[in-house]
């Protein structure tokens, strides 16, 4: 049930017994707010900086769908299997957006 | 029903857990945006001062540049803000350097008015959105701001049932089910206000996104979107135009008295731009149409009525978040949804602690402590904020009116009374803490029109005679919610009574359970 921290699993078991579920509730909210912070600003830069649509355009649409964005991520966190595998999610978005938007920056 | 259970059962810990910890700030959002909604009202009951009857704007700007050329022929600048519908206030400001200063005028005699420093209504405005706490607050609100239409898609996912049973009137007279049927008849409220909202907050906050479209040029959104008619700074002098004779041209472009800021930069230089800004106060799209002149020759610059259509969306988002664009019908509409959303989100807080009362006995000493830390919190967040929000109320009457940085001391108010409610709160039984500070509550709010009465000139027999409706109507609003809570406070005692207190810990039959 748990992807997160494999190798201490047993251990956060043993010392969590039945608040196994608050400890992923408490992941899955992290992942929600700060994993939903930094997918948003990364996908809105990496978007702001490679689609070819005029900069007003841009500048203004962000703030149309930051909070669109963010909302799908908060959503994501807790409908992911684990909170690990939400992380990953996130990370799996996050990181090439903020590539692309260093390779932007070049 | 199998199918979907999954999302349920994914989403249930989700609206607990986050909407909890982010319903008491979105309470305290919602709480102060709803009494923003009345800024000026506010404002106005704050700065007690007979003011003479309506002056013609003309008149208005009379005195204003009157004033402003005795007092600060050698500013910066000058602002001017005119008499409007919802703030008969007419206040001149001045900046020299990087100090400014702001007074109030009589329209009719020109005189300056002593009012109270104080930040008025403003506080509440602001305070909704930066928690008093700057960028930090303004992200925890944009967060908040997001968990609420989270919230609002899982409550919907855990309560398929909601609407159906608001249409067909099924409520309960239980927690759970004013949380619902509040829940159901804001949604759409809630959706609008909370989602124009987080467009006005990532507007500020992203600031990737001009950085990457940008870069070192950003200077501010406005520096792309407004046509700039400012001139760079000189020193040589030259007569500044009557602004009165301005007021008329500036009428022709932007329309009869519609004038609600004006802004001279360098009065009294040879570069001297006297810039009108028309008021959005019967538009949804809160943006200023303008017109500058030349401050000496007094010839047109130009003016800017007309916006890029993506400016427009945006622009229109904030009129519909501040929702000033219809008068007062609008204003109570938003009030009175902004109430029931606070008391949706309230009941959602109670029902937490209230569903977890019958468990506690078999539960650990730990998290018995936790949950009652958790309900103490509740109690001061919902019931606190009540009680410091009259606070201010009554700081800005008590508090002497010529003390230094009066405007902050009320603020402190505000805060230190709401800090003395969580350590009251965390020091009783949360029965006990529900019952003395809702009680508080209505004593400080119902009070407020005898604190009028005593401590000014504007109460409320007085300012009905004078035709101040405004001043009677916040008297009247807090003397209602004083009795609300009143109403409250007594139903709860009524229920409390004749149970010894460590009963109560323990009871479900302590407001009913959901």
């Amino acid at each position: 049930m748990n992807g997160m921290l494999p190798k201490h699993k047993h251990r956060l078991w043993a010392w969590a017994g039945s608040r196994e579920l608050h400890i992923q509730t408490g992941m899955r909210i992290a992942a929600a707010v700060i994993g939903g912070y930094a997918l948003t600003v990364s996908t809105l830069a990496a978007g702001a900086a490679w689609l070819p649509w005029p900069k007003l355009d841009l500048l203004f649409g962000t703030a149309f769908l930051a909070p669109l964005v963010y909302l799908a991520a908060v959503l994501w966190a807790f409908l992911a299997p684990t909170a690990g595998r939400a992380w990953q999610g996130l990370a799996g978005v996050i990181i090439p957006c903020c590539l692309l938007v260093w390779l932007a920056g070049r | 029903m199998k199918r979907t259970s999954t999302w349920q059962q994914a989403l249930r810990p989700f609206h607990t857990w986050a909407g909890l910890i982010f319903g008491w700030l979105l309470f305290v959002i919602f709480f102060t945006g709803t009494l923003a909604v009345f800024e000026e009202e506010i404002t106005h009951w704050m700065q007690p001062v007979g003011r003479a009857e309506t002056v013609t704007p003309h008149e208005a700007l009379e005195a204003a540049d009157k004033k402003l050329r005795l007092l600060a022929p050698q500013a910066d600048s000058w602002t001017i803000a005119m008499p409007q519908a919802r703030s008969q206030a007419l206040e001149i400001g001045w900046t020299n350097g990087k100090i400014k200063q702001e007074k109030q005028l009589d329209g009719a005699s020109g005189k300056i008015l002593a009012v109270p420093e104080t930040d008025g209504g403003r506080f509440f405005s602001l305070f909704h959105f930066q928690l008093h706490s700057g960028k930090i607050g303004e992200w925890l609100v944009t967060i908040s701001g997001v968990m609420m239409l989270a919230a609002l898609v899982s409550g919907i996912v855990l309560h398929r049932r909601v609407f159906h049973d608001f249409f067909a009137g099924r409520w309960r007279p239980n927690w759970l089910s004013f949380h619902l049927m509040s829940g159901a008849a804001t949604l759409p409220f809630v959706v609008m206000i909370t989602y124009t909202g987080l467009t006005i907050t990532f507007f500020s906050l992203l600031t990737a996104v001009p950085q990457v479209l940008y870069g070192n040029q950003w200077q501010g959104a406005y520096r792309l979107i407004a046509q700039p008619f400012d001139r760079p700074p000189v020193t040589a002098s030259a007569p500044l135009r009557p602004l009165p004779e301005l007021l008329s041209r500036a009428e022709a472009e932007l329309g009869a008295g519609t004038i609600g800021f004006i802004r001279v930069t360098q009065p009294g230089k040879t570069q001297a731009v006297v810039t009108f800004y028309r008021k959005v106060d019967d538009t949804l799209v809160a943006i200023a149409s303008r017109a500058a002149f030349d401050g000496v020759s007094g010839e047109l610059l130009g003016s800017q009525t007309s916006w890029n259509e993506r400016v427009t969306w945006h622009r229109m988002m904030v009129g519909l978040h501040i929702g000033k664009f219809g008068g007062y019908p609008v204003a109570w509409l938003y009030f009175i949804a902004g109430l029931l959303s606070s008391a949706m989100i309230a009941a959602g807080l109670v029902f937490f602690s209230v569903k977890r009362r019958p468990q506690q006995a078999r539960q650990g000493t730990i998290l018995r402590m936790v949950y009652r830390a958790l309900e103490s919190i509740n109690v001061a967040v919902i019931a606190g904020l009540l009680i410091a929000c009259a606070a201010y109320f009554w700081g800005n009457r008590l508090l002497p009116a010529t003390l230094a940085h009066r405007a902050d001391a009320e603020v402190q108010v505000f805060l230190i009374s709401w800090a003395a409610m969580l350590v009251h709160a965390l020091a009783r039984t949360p029965q006990r803490a529900w019952l003395e500070q809702l009680s508080l509550a209505a004593v400080l709010w119902g009070g407020i029109p005898v604190l009028n009465s005593l401590t000014s000139q504007a109460g409320f027999s007085r300012s009905w005679q004078r035709g101040d409706g405004v001043m009677c109507s916040v008297d009247a609003m807090a003397l209602l919610g004083g009795m609300a809570l009143a109403g409250i406070a007594w139903r709860l005692y009524r229920r409390n009574a004749g149970r010894p207190v460590e009963q109560l810990g323990g009871s479900k039959n302590w407001l009913r359970t959901g």
